[in-house]
C-alpha cells in the first residue's frame, strides 16, 4: 500500500493520477509529483469535504496499473497540440498497438519529436515485431538492408526482452520495389535475423527465387546458420514461402533450406503451427513432438510432385489439424500409406491432385472436415465450376468409402456458386453440424428446394421412411454480401423474414423430433453481413 | 442511481451499472457504500462526461475483459474497432485525446482502447512529417538526436 506523506496542505506528493483533496481545494497530480491546483470548489461544508477526501484517498489507494514513467516525462511540450497532454503510459500504449497494426511505424514514430523519440528507444517491446518487407524496405532503404536490421535488432533489448516475432516477406519486397539481392545478401539477413534465434517467437520466410542475383556463396554462413536453428526454443510459429523458379543453380539460404534445418534440428518444443507453401520433402523426415496446426499449399508452377507433398504430411504424424491446398501438374504416383492418428480436422480444397493424395491417408479420429472451395481459381485457373463440383463429388466418396469417417462430427463447406452436395454426404450419418456458407445471397441459401435432403423423408431399402442425417443439432447458413434488393440496414429483418419461412419448412422434421421420430431437435443460424438470426423449434426467430 | 460531478461543476445521475464500467468509480462505491454524495471527477469536464457516458451506456451489458492477459502476446490483440464505436470516436482530436484521458483517469480499459487504436489507425502508414502535421506536433529534437536520424536516413537515400 503506498504511503502518503502531506508535506504541506497545499503540496502533496503522491501517485501520478491519483486525486488529492485538501479543504478547499482539489489537486490533481502531475506527472513530476507536483501538485496543481484546479478552479474547483464543491464543498460547502466540511463534513462533505472530509467524505469526499476519504473517497478521494480510497480511490487512491487503489492498485492501478503499473506506471511507465519515463524520461520522456520531462520534455517540455508544446501544449496547443492536444495529443502532447498524454502521459507516457498512453503514449506507449497507442505506440505497442502501432507495432501490432504496423510494426515499421515504430520507426516513424522514433523519428517524430524528441519525446516520442526517448518513448520509442526506451521500450524495447516496441522493437519486437522486425519486419523486412516492402514497408521496411520503401521507409529504411533497400541497399543498406543489413545496417538497419541490425540496428532494428539492437533496439529489441537483451534477454530481458525474451521474445521477438521475425518477419522476413523478401518476396513482397521484391515484387513492389524490384528489389534483386543477391544470394550474398540474402544469406546475411538471415543470418542477422538467426542471431536472434533463441528469441524467436514466430518466424517468417518468403522468398521469390526469380530475383535474387548470383553472388558469392560462403558455405560457413549456412553452418553458422544452422548452429543458431538449433536454439529456437521459444519458436511456436514459423510461416515458410517460395516462389518462382531459380534464376541460376542456387544453394543458398532458401526458404526450402530453412525448412530443412527446422525438421533437422527439432529443437522448437512449443513450435505448434507450420504453414508452408510450395515447401517440400525429398526424403523422409519426422516431427517428433505434437502438432497443433499444419498449413500446406502448392502452386501448379512450382513443379512439387505429390510424392514430395505425402512426405510433409507423413512428417507430422501427431498434429492435430491438417490444412491443404492448391495442386500439382506432374503426374500422381502411388503413395506408401500412412496414419494420422491424431487428426482430429482437415482443411482441403476440393480438386483431384489433393483427393487422390488423400486416398493414401488415414485418419481415425477425424471429427472435422471442411471443404474450401473459395480460393481454387487463385490455385488453378484451369479449374471449371463443373470440375470442382466433380472434385467435391470425389473427395466426400472417397471419405465416405472408408466406415471411420462416418463418425464425422461437422462438416463445412465453403462454396462459391457450387451445389451442396447432399448425396455425397449421406454416409455421414453422426453428422452433428453442418455449416455452409456460399458467396451468394441468403435468399438462394434458404430456398426450400435446396435444403430438401434434411426437410424430406426418404425411403429406406427396407421400404421403411426415415430423415437423412439423424444426429444433425446444428444447420448454419451464411451467406456473403447483402440480400438482394436490399440494405444492409434491412439484413436483420430480411434474416428474421426468411428464418420465418424456414421454420414452415421445417416443421414436420421438427415434429418428428419431438414425436420420438428418432431424430434431434434441429437449431437453425442464418449469418450474413455481422448479422445472426437464431431459427429455433417453438420459439420466435431472434 | 449515482450523482457524478464534473470539473466545471455540472452534475450527472446516471444507473449504476453505467457508471461502473469505470473501474475507479466502482472501487469508490464499493469503499464508500450506497450514499447520496455526488462523486466528485475533478478531472473531466462535463461534455466530456456526456460522451463518455454515452460509451458507457451502449456498453453497460458487454463482459467484462479478461484479467490476466498475456502481454507479451501481442498477437493476440485485435486492432479492430465496432462499427458503433467508429462513429462514437469520430470526433474532432480535441475530444478524441479528452476521451482518452478521461478514459484512462477513470479507467475504462475498452473505452481506452477505442481511442488508442483510433490514434494507432491515424499514425499507420505515415511519415514523420505526416505525424507532425497531423497532431501539430513541433520537431524538437536536439542536434544530437537530429544527427542519429540524420544518419539514419542516409541509409534510406536509395529509396
Amino acid at each position: 500500500m503506498p504511503t502518503i506523506v502531506i508535506q504541506n496542505p497545499l503540496v502533496m506528493r503522491y501517485r501520478r493520477g491519483a486525486t488529492c483533496i485538501t479543504d478547499s481545494n482539489c489537486f490533481t497530480m502531475r506527472e513530476n509529483g507536483m501538485a496543481r491546483a484546479l478552479p474547483f470548489t464543491l464543498y460547502a461544508s466540511l463534513f462533505s469535504t472530509a467524505t469526499t477526501m476519504l473517497r478521494a484517498l480510497f480511490s487512491a489507494l487503489l492498485p492501478r496499473r503499473p506506471s511507465t514513467m519515463t524520461s520522456a516525462d520531462n520534455v517540455p511540450q508544446d501544449k496547443e497540440s492536444p495529443i502532447k497532454r498524454l502521459d507516457a503510459d498512453v503514449l506507449l500504449h497507442i505506440f505497442s498497438l502501432c507495432r501490432d497494426i504496423d510494426p515499421v511505424s515504430v520507426w516513424a514514430i522514433s523519428r517524430t519529436c524528441s519525446r516520442w523519440r526517448q518513448v520509442s528507444l526506451e521500450f524495447a517491446s516496441l522493437w519486437t515485431h522486425i519486419v523486412v518487407d516492402s514497408s521496411s524496405i520503401g521507409l529504411l532503404g533497400k541497399s543498406h538492408c543489413l545496417h538497419w536490421l541490425d540496428l532494428w535488432i539492437g533496439r529489441t533489448g537483451g534477454r530481458d526482452i525474451p521474445r521477438v516475432d521475425v518477419t522476413l516477406d523478401l518476396a513482397d519486397a521484391q515484387r513492389k520495389h524490384g528489389w534483386a539481392p543477391t544470394c550474398t545478401e540474402v544469406d546475411d539477413i538471415l543470418l542477422a535475423a538467426g542471431s536472434v534465434a533463441f528469441r524467436w517467437r514466430s518466424f517468417t520466410y518468403t522468398l521469390d527465387r526469380s530475383f535474387v542475383r548470383a553472388g558469392p556463396i560462403h558455405s560457413w554462413k549456412s553452418l553458422v546458420f544452422g548452429t543458431c536453428m538449433a536454439r529456437t526454443a521459444q519458436l511456436e510459429k514459423v510461416r515458410v514461402a517460395e516462389h518462382g523458379k531459380r534464376a541460376f543453380r542456387d544453394s543458398y539460404l532458401l526458404p526450402q533450406v530453412f525448412y530443412l534445418f527446422l525438421l533437422c534440428n527439432q529443437s522448437s518444443p512449443r513450435l505448434r503451427s507450420v504453414s508452408l507453401f510450395n515447401i517440400a520433402l525429398q526424403v523422409e523426415r519426422t516431427w517428433t513432438a505434437e502438432m497443433d496446426d499444419v498449413y500446406c499449399t502448392i502452386s501448379p508452377d512450382a513443379n512439387i510432385g505429390p510424392e514430395r507433398v505425402h512426405l510433409v504430411i507423413a512428417a507430422y504424424p501427431l498434429m492435430r489439424r491438417l490444412h491443404l491446398a492448391g495442386s500439382s501438374l506432374l503426374p500422381t504416383i502411388a503413395t506408401p500409406s500412412i496414419t494420422l492418428g491424431r487428426l482430429e480436422a482437415l482443411t482441403i480444397e476440393p480438386n483431384t491432385f489433393l483427393a487422390q493424395l488423400l486416398s493414401s491417408v488415414d485418419m481415425p479420429c477425424l471429427s472435422r472436415l471442411t471443404l474450401d472451395a473459395r480460393n481454387i481459381s487463385k490455385h488453378d485457373q484451369t479449374l471449371s465450376s463443373w470440375t470442382t463440383q466433380q472434385c467435391l463429388a470425389d473427395i466426400l466418396t472417397e471419405l465416405a468409402l472408408r466406415s471411420s469417417y462416418w463418425q464425422l462430427k461437422l462438416i463445412v463447406l465453403k462454396l462459391t456458386d457450387d451445389a451442396v452436395p447432399w448425396c455425397y454426404m449421406e454416409s455421414f450419418s453422426s453428422l452433428e453440424t453442418l455449416h455452409i456458407s456460399k458467396s451468394q445471397y441468403m435468399d438462394s441459401l434458404t430456398d426450400p428446394s435446396h435444403l430438401s435432403s434434411l426437410t424430406q423423408e426418404v425411403v429406406r431399402d427396407d421400404a421403411l421412411l426415415t430423415w437423412r442425417f439423424p444426429m444433425l443439432r446444428m444447420l448454419i447458413l451464411e451467406g456473403a454480401g447483402g440480400s438482394s434488393g436490399i440494405s444492409s440496414g434491412k439484413t436483420n429483418q430480411r434474416l428474421i423474414q426468411l428464418g420465418s419461412e424456414l421454420k414452415d419448412v421445417f416443421g414436420d422434421r421438427w415434429d418428428a423430433a419431438r414425436n420420438g421420430g428418432g431424430i434431434e431437435v434441429l437449431a437453425i443460424d442464418l449469418i450474413q453481413s455481422n448479422v445472426k438470426v437464431e431459427v429455433r423449434y417453438g420459439k420466435s426467430c431472434t | 442511481m449515482i450523482n457524478l460531478t464534473t470539473s466545471d461543476n455540472e452534475t450527472f445521475t446516471v444507473d449504476k451499472k453505467v457508471a461502473e464500467k469505470s473501474v475507479l468509480i466502482k472501487n469508490m462505491l464499493e469503499d464508500v457504500g450506497e450514499s447520496d454524495q455526488a462523486i466528485p471527477l475533478p478531472n473531466v469536464t462535463a461534455s466530456v462526461l456526456k460522451k463518455v457516458l454515452e460509451w458507457c451506456e451502449h456498453h453497460k451489458d458487454d463482459p467484462a475483459p479478461p484479467e490476466n492477459e498475456d502481454k507479451d502476446d501481442t498477437r493476440k490483440r485485435t486492432t479492430d474497432i465496432s462499427e458503433w464505436d467508429q462513429k462514437f470516436i469520430a470526433v474532432d482530436q480535441e475530444m478524441l485525446f479528452e476521451i482518452i484521458l478521461a478514459a484512462n483517469y477513470l479507467d475504462i480499459k475498452a473505452l481506452l482502447d477505442v481511442g488508442c487504436k483510433t490514434v494507432a489507425n491515424m499514425i499507420k502508414g505515415k511519415t514523420p512529417e505526416e505525424i507532425r502535421k497531423l497532431f501539430n506536433i513541433v520537431n524538437d529534437f536536439t542536434p544530437e538526436e537530429e544527427a542519429q536520424i540524420k544518419k539514419e536516413n542516409e541509409w534510406a537515400e536509395d529509396r
